[in-house]
């Protein structure tokens, strides 16, 4: 069985690159928000592919305060997909406010955990 | 030779076939499949520290090509990749006659996840992402725990016929 100690490193190192490349899809996500707020129905398909990424890895890398705000874009984007996918109205401002503040909680964890990391 | 009052003849080919069957545990090997290149290290990292062989595969596609040419007892799949999702992979596996190798579903096990379509397309196991380390290990040791069970019955039902057959 492979040393404990060096598959502990291991470990460590892919969380540490999970959690930079989760910091880079925050600002995607955000930019996605804009883009969403403007109509853009793509912008709502990638967004919630994204936040479905971070909510399973986050919850793989044992990152559960990460996984849950991705979970809620998720879920937020799920909801607008069923009601309105081609964005044909304009955005709802809950659902606006709903995928900010979970964007934000996002960020501020991802960066928590980084420094916790580090 | 048996007695012959009623009873069954012991044939010793059909023992030696079950005890052979039982002391040949099913290889350690795990096809893992995960279009995220992060979580398939992860994952992989963690079997092989528990001395399984791991094949990794980045999509259902990728895996049916790798399982046309070996045989996995074990599948873990990721639900949603591109290309194909481990849905559609397994829904393909069983499709092609592959009932001894066992799937387990990766997921994040919400609301979102359509179980009834997972159980028909042959899905055996799901696992949440949310697991810690011995959950992950837990259920594949009750895979291949349901393998070999699963290759005991087979053996048995096996000797049972020749058995039959043997006295009809």
């Amino acid at each position: 069985m492979p040393d404990r100690d060096a598959l502990q490193a291991q470990l460590s190192a892919l969380s540490a690159q999970f959690l930079e490349r989760t910091r880079g899809h925050v600002d995607l996500l955000k930019s996605l928000l804009e883009r969403i707020g403007r109509g853009d129905a793509a912008a709502l398909l990638e967004l919630r592919a994204v936040a479905h990424k971070i909510h399973g890895s986050g919850a793989m890398f044992g990152f559960a305060a990460i996984s849950e705000p991705a979970g809620e874009i998720e879920a937020a984007s799920d909801e607008l997909l069923a009601r309105d996918a081609q964005l044909l109205q304009p955005v709802d401002t809950t659902f606006l406010l709903t995928v900010s503040a979970a964007l934000e909680r996002l960020g501020s964890e991802v960066e928590k955990a980084r420094h916790g990391t580090q | 030779m048996g007695r012959n009052d009623g009873f069954l003849n012991i044939d010793t080919g059909a023992v030696t076939t079950r005890l052979r069957a039982l002391a040949d545990p099913t290889e350690k090997r795990i096809l893992v499949v995960d279009d995220d290149d992060l979580e398939l290290s992860l994952i992989c990292d963690r079997l092989r520290a528990r001395d399984f062989t791991v094949t990794p595969a980045a999509n259902g596609q990728e895996a049916l090509d790798i399982l046309e040419r070996q045989w996995f007892p074990v599948v873990l799949t990721d639900w949603q990749m591109p290309v194909m999702d481990g849905l559609e992979l397994t829904q393909r596996l069983r499709a092609k006659g592959v009932s001894d190798t066992f799937v387990i579903m990766l997921t994040v096990l919400n609301s979102s996840f359509d179980y009834e379509r997972a159980y028909e397309s042959g899905v055996d196991d799901y696992l949440s992402k949310k697991q810690p380390d011995v959950e992950l290990h837990a259920r594949i040791h009750a895979a291949f725990t349901t393998l070999n069970l699963r290759k005991e019955l087979q053996a048995a039902r096996a000797a049972l016929a020749a058995l039959q057959e043997k006295s009809a």
